[in-house]
């Protein structure tokens, strides 16, 4: 079921998922892959391949900054990612057009199944 | 193999210093905090893919264009080969229009027909390098379109 029209929802999606896991708290690199990973099974294994470039993407549009901080556990450092308020502005947008965008979506499909000719 | 993923990504990415160290930094993040949690080197660099790949796709979430200087340095090529190929032609072209043939001593009004023997026939010279040149410019933008 990994078709191009799911590829293309996945990757929409993601962003805002994105935005709510990094709107929690701070947060970094492992932990999103991970929370990806038990939450969002549905989306298949997120990747770092997947996931860095669109954390490039939303540092760029400068919805979400970091900082870089030591990391005691293996001597190298971590970079922590925080909702900007921009970014803070466009995920309510986002929340608020992915209800609408819900609710349309689900109204076709119920149509659909009703006068679907079995 | 950390060392060598890095190398290879480093090698791909025709960033702005800056940012290319960013993307780096982040990757060696990506391998020291899977380490950490039990994963080998080898299960990362599959999890990443090809480094070409990947340095691409960060690069072009960052907003570059990972491929600009190459892009720029081709287009230089066949802009060199085009204008070489027009001084030849240029040249052979203007040779041509002397009436008088190559090797021809003096412009009398009849032609003497004494050659120079041994005299290299530049026109001819001048003609197969302006060929060559303008093939190479052909065959420049045929691979430029070929791969965009």
């Amino acid at each position: 079921m990994d078709s191009r029209y799911v590829q293309q929802f996945k990757k929409g999606s993601l962003e805002m998922m994105l935005l709510c896991l990094i709107g929690r708290g701070e947060t970094y690199g492992y932990e999103i892959i991970t929370g990806l990973n038990e939450k969002a099974a549905v989306l298949g294994y997120a990747k770092e391949g997947t996931v860095y470039p669109l954390l490039y993407r939303l540092q760029e549009a400068e919805l979400i900054s970091c900082r870089i901080a030591p990391a005691a556990a293996n001597g190298g450092s971590k970079k922590y990612y925080a909702l900007t308020p921009k970014g803070k502005g466009v995920l309510e947008e986002l929340i608020q057009f992915w209800s609408a965008y819900k609710n349309c979506v689900d109204g076709f499909i119920a149509a659909y199944q009703e006068e679907e000719p079995t | 193999m950390k060392e060598q993923y890095l190398r290879q990504t480093a090698k791909a990415l025709h960033l702005p210093r800056k940012a290319k160290q960013e993307i780096l930094r982040d990757l060696a993040e990506i391998f020291d905090s899977a380490l950490e949690h039990g994963e080998t080197e080898a299960q990362v660099v599959k999890r990443l893919g090809n480094p070409a790949e990947f340095a691409d796709d960060a690069a072009k979430q960052l907003g570059f264009d990972n491929h600009a200087s190459a892009k720029r340095r081709h287009i230089f090529a066949i802009a060199l080969s085009l204008i070489v190929a027009a001084i030849a032609f240029g040249i052979y072209a203007a040779a041509r229009m002397n009436k008088a043939p190559k090797g021809v001593i003096g412009q009398a009004d009849a032609m003497t027909h004494i050659l120079v023997v041994g005299s290299i026939d530049v026109s001819g010279v001048l003609l197969v390098i302006g060929l060559l040149a303008a093939a190479a410019a052909v065959l420049l933008l045929i691979h430029k379109n070929r791969k965009p």
